[in-house]
């Protein structure tokens, strides 16, 4: 007996919904200032020069981030040393990640040498580290109660007695008052990863702002740890954050922060619904 | 003129608690002629293989996990097979504190590039004054970072970027 096979009808697609794989501080923040700069950046891995005061602050942080391992393994701490890790991170950031989009020639020299004077100006401060730090550039990733994926941060700095410490590049004065609500999100979720790694409490959280002005300032900005109820405040917009990109929406935001994307271009031809 | 054939034969196995074993072969010997030498060098790889392959099934000593970790005792082959002569019970080792991600990462790596674990220990000690069983995820983290530093060919102040993003999905929903 010879049997016919009959098509199988075809079965739609099930379409479910792509978590991210980890989720920072910083991601969380960028997709809640602006969904769809977010996506540009992170999920279309659209590239833009890199503007020349991102460029120097992260040679700034790498000086930073030797002079602190430096401290912690007993090596070579001179300004010297950490005025040479800046000019190394400067040509390698150059040569690494592509051109910087100066206005003029003489720029690139301008922001140099203000960089230089900003580090210079962390090592004579009192807020620069004179004990040895718990860890330097500390990357934690935790599962969290309320969040659907992990969350992950790279902590400047992490003092002996568990204080997180996040340092600031800036071109003015920030408002203290204002700076530890406006970095709220960070600093908690630092807070938020020391107590899932270790158990314990940090004392407190810092922010260290290194301004670029003619005399350049080192100001620090301690704020209590975050209480129960700020911690699941930041835990809901993490979580926020997550399920917008897990379910892609994605979308404009207009504000004063459009002033300065590098994506508006790709933003304008924005016509509406989502990825 | 007299010619010359140097053969070499080498095998390396993986073993139970990160340890591994290798044993090779070496032979010089020289040719009457070069008619034969493809048949010459056959006979010859399948001599030395055949011995390495012979004499490598014989592990000998296989290292316990915690081996050469601090508060860890050293066991020996005879301890394995044997309770303490005096009855006490067998000290535990003490459990990792860091993550199991942590833990893995840190035993492949010294695995993978052979390094000294009293070496690994005697870092540890320094930078946080505990063995690397005591490090907590935070410590722990820093003395992974420390490892790929140096020993991974990994210049510090730029971490490694993979160039993909996490947020295009890892599917499914939790």
């Amino acid at each position: 007996m010879i049997q016919i096979a009959r098509p199988v009808a075809p079965v739609a697609p099930m379409v479910t919904n792509c978590y991210p794989a980890h989720i920072s501080p910083t991601s969380a923040k960028n997709y809640l200032g602006c969904s769809l700069r977010f996506y540009f950046e992170k999920v279309a891995g659209i590239r833009k020069p890199t503007s020349p005061a991102l460029h120097n602050g992260k040679a700034i942080h790498a000086a930073l981030q030797a002079f602190h391992l430096a401290r912690w393994r007993g090596g070579d701490d001179s300004p010297d040393a950490i005025a040479q890790a800046f000019e190394d991170a400067y040509s390698r950031l150059e040569r690494e990640e592509g051109p910087v989009s100066y206005p003029d020639a003489n720029r690139r020299e301008v922001e140099r040498l203000a960089g230089l004077r900003v580090v210079a100006a962390y090592l004579d401060s009192p807020e620069a580290l004179n004990d040895r730090p718990k860890g330097v550039e500390v990357k934690l990733t935790e599962t969290l109660p309320g969040l659907s994926c992990p969350l992950t941060g790279a902590m400047d700095l992490v003092r002996g007695n568990l204080v997180p410490v996040d340092f600031k590049s800036a071109s003015t004065k920030p408002d203290p008052g204002h700076a530890a609500f406006d970095h709220e999100l960070q600093l908690v979720s630092y807070q938020l990863l020391i107590e899932a790694a270790t158990g314990e409490s940090p004392p407190s959280l810092e922010l260290v702002f290194l301004v670029k002005t003619k005399m350049p300032q080192v100001i620090r900005v301690s704020s209590l740890k975050a209480s129960r109820t700020r911690k699941a405040r930041v835990v809901s917009m993490l979580e926020t954050a997550v399920q917008g990109i897990a379910e892609g929406r994605f979308h404009p935001q207009p504000g004063m922060h459009c002033s300065w994307c590098q994506y508006r271009r790709e933003c304008l031809r924005w016509q509406g619904g989502s990825r | 003129m007299a010619i010359k054939i140097i053969a070499n034969y080498s095998k390396r196995l993986g073993l139970p608690g990160f340890s591994s074993h290798q044993f090779s072969v070496s032979v010089e010997t020289e040719l009457v002629t070069t008619d034969d030498l493809e048949g010459e060098s056959q006979r010859l790889y399948q001599r030395l293989q055949a011995a390495v392959d012979e004499q490598i099934q014989t592990t000998g000593f296989v290292p316990p996990p915690d081996y050469g970790m601090a508060d860890a005792p050293a066991a020996s082959s005879s301890d394995r097979r044997s309770p303490p002569r005096n009855g006490s019970p067998r000290r535990a080792s003490p459990a990792w504190r860091c993550s199991d991600k942590q833990r893995e990462l840190i035993t492949s790596f010294v695995d993978e590039h052979q390094l000294d674990r009293n070496e690994v220990e005697r870092l540890a000690t320094e930078r946080f004054g505990k063995g690397v069983r005591q490090l907590t995820k935070l410590e722990a983290s820093g003395l992974i970072d420390e490892l790929l530093e140096t020993y991974g060919g990994r210049q510090g102040g730029l971490p490694p970027n993979s160039g993909r993003s996490a947020y295009t999905g890892r599917g499914g929903r939790r």
